[in-house]
């Protein structure tokens, strides 16, 4: 008889669990974050931290040879600096003399990571929809690169999905000769691949991916990678490869939120 | 005291989904990743006790993951449950050396992938998403969470006799 009612209890206590979430998924969750978030926040900063520890001893012997590799790097950079900022003064007087806005407007919102899915490419930052988030808003990092976009907006913490999610693909645009584009799609596990590039046009390792003007959901121009790999088969009417994206190499501490911008 | 023992099962759970879901989701070595509530869920399912602990650990545990992830709701729970009961059943039949359990937790982490996988995708066909993704990358993760598994698997399983060895040599028994 004991038995019955146990599993009784257990059953209908399941049932209203299953009601519960599908009902009030939403504020159940942001409840719970808003409990635990401060933990979760000093929890991430550590792992974040440990993670970087671990990595650099790792990293400790290969440290010569990448020195002196960003040290050509850093002054090839510098140049092109020079080159763009001579265009930049350019376009600034060619954009007043032809009477249009000279700078971009972007308005931005400063977030933190609260946690992220050990199987999914997502994660979850402390602010939502009472700061005026809400979904398919881009995410960036403090450098510039882009990380995802807003999938989910709870009314104090948002979902956000990165570009390498399984399902997340976009339109990019490779900074090579005649600007070829394409799609970058996520493969999960911190990965990005890309395909559609014509087989004609000349691009290679290291050349720098952006944000194509195509795109409905981010501003073009926003920095994404760089070529890591590149596929070319005769048999093949495109290029493909993977992306080495720049959110990785940065420090997933602090993002920004894309709130608006205007072209 | 089963009250008790259940209710601290409970907040020990809750604070492991918390800790893994932040401290250990960071991108770790190969893309590996450490389930700590899978890891407790089949240490309790291997002891001789006749309670239920690892099936309790694995309900509440992923649910717990369920709210702090952004995964569909009941993939932890289904998953760790059901991994929960095969090791149950599993170390019942077989003899408790070492190399039994060490054998059985490679089944149970070979259970647990398979039905991790299979909910996802069941969850992929509802949603009509592709966020199930078999690759060469996903394998060499999984390959190297089970490395980090086993490791912490084999030292908890030896502590308790390193413990008891060094208790007869110096006469406290």
């Amino acid at each position: 008889m004991k038995r019955k009612y146990k599993i009784i209890f257990w059953t209908l206590f399941l049932l209203a669990l299953c009601l519960v979430m599908i009902f009030w998924n939403n504020p159940v969750r942001n409840s719970l974050l808003g409990a635990t978030s401060s933990l979760q926040k000093s929890l991430w900063q550590a792992g974040s931290n440990t993670s970087e520890f671990l990595g650099a001893i790792l990293k400790s012997q290969g440290l010569k040879t990448e020195n002196e590799d960003l040290k050509t790097e850093n002054i090839a950079l510098k140049s092109q600096i020079s080159e763009l900022k001579i265009a930049q003064q350019d376009n600034i007087e060619l954009k007043k003399a032809l009477g249009l806005q000279t700078d971009k407007k972007w308005q931005v919102e400063m977030v933190n990571i609260v946690s992220k899915d050990q199987k999914r490419d997502t994660l979850i930052i402390d602010k939502g929809q009472k700061q005026d988030l809400a979904k398919d808003m881009p995410v960036i990092t403090a450098e510039g690169a882009l990380v995802g976009k807003i999938t989910e907006a709870f009314s104090d913490f948002s979902e956000v999905t990165l570009i390498s999610e399984t399902d997340f693909s976009f339109n990019i645009e490779i900074q090579a000769e005649n600007n070829p584009s394409g799609v970058a799609r996520g493969s999960g596990g911190f990965q990005v691949g890309f395909d559609y590039i014509p087989k004609d046009a000349a691009i290679k390792i290291g050349d720098l991916i952006t944000t194509a003007s195509m795109n409905e959901i981010f501003p073009r121009g926003l920095l994404v990678g760089e070529i890591g790999s590149l596929e070319k088969s005769d048999a093949e009417p495109y290029q493909k490869g993977a992306i080495a994206p720049f959110f990785v190499q940065s420090q997933l501490k602090t993002l920004f939120v894309v709130r608006r911008y205007s072209p | 005291m089963r009250t008790i023992i259940s209710l601290v099962m409970i907040i020990v759970s809750s604070l492991l989904a918390l800790v893994q879901t932040s401290f250990f989701s960071y991108p770790g070595l190969l893309g590996g990743s450490l389930n700590l509530i899978f890891l407790l869920v089949i240490i309790l399912s291997f002891s001789e006790s006749r309670s239920n602990w690892g099936l309790w650990t694995a309900f509440w545990g992923g649910l717990f993951l369920d709210l702090f992830s952004t995964h569909p709701f009941g993939l932890a729970i289904v998953t760790l449950s059901s991994t929960a009961i095969i090791a149950k059943k599993m170390s019942g039949l077989m003899q408790k050396s070492l190399t039994a359990k060490v054998l059985l937790f490679l089944i149970s982490f070979l259970c647990y992938q398979l039905v991790n996988g299979g909910v996802t995708l069941f969850f992929s066909f509802i949603k009509h998403t592709s966020s199930f993704q078999l690759n060469l990358s996903s394998m060499l993760a999984i390959i190297v969470s089970l490395g980090y598994h086993l490791l912490i698997f084999i030292v908890l399983m030896l502590l308790p006799q390193f413990h008891q060895k060094n208790n007869h040599r110096y006469g406290y028994f």
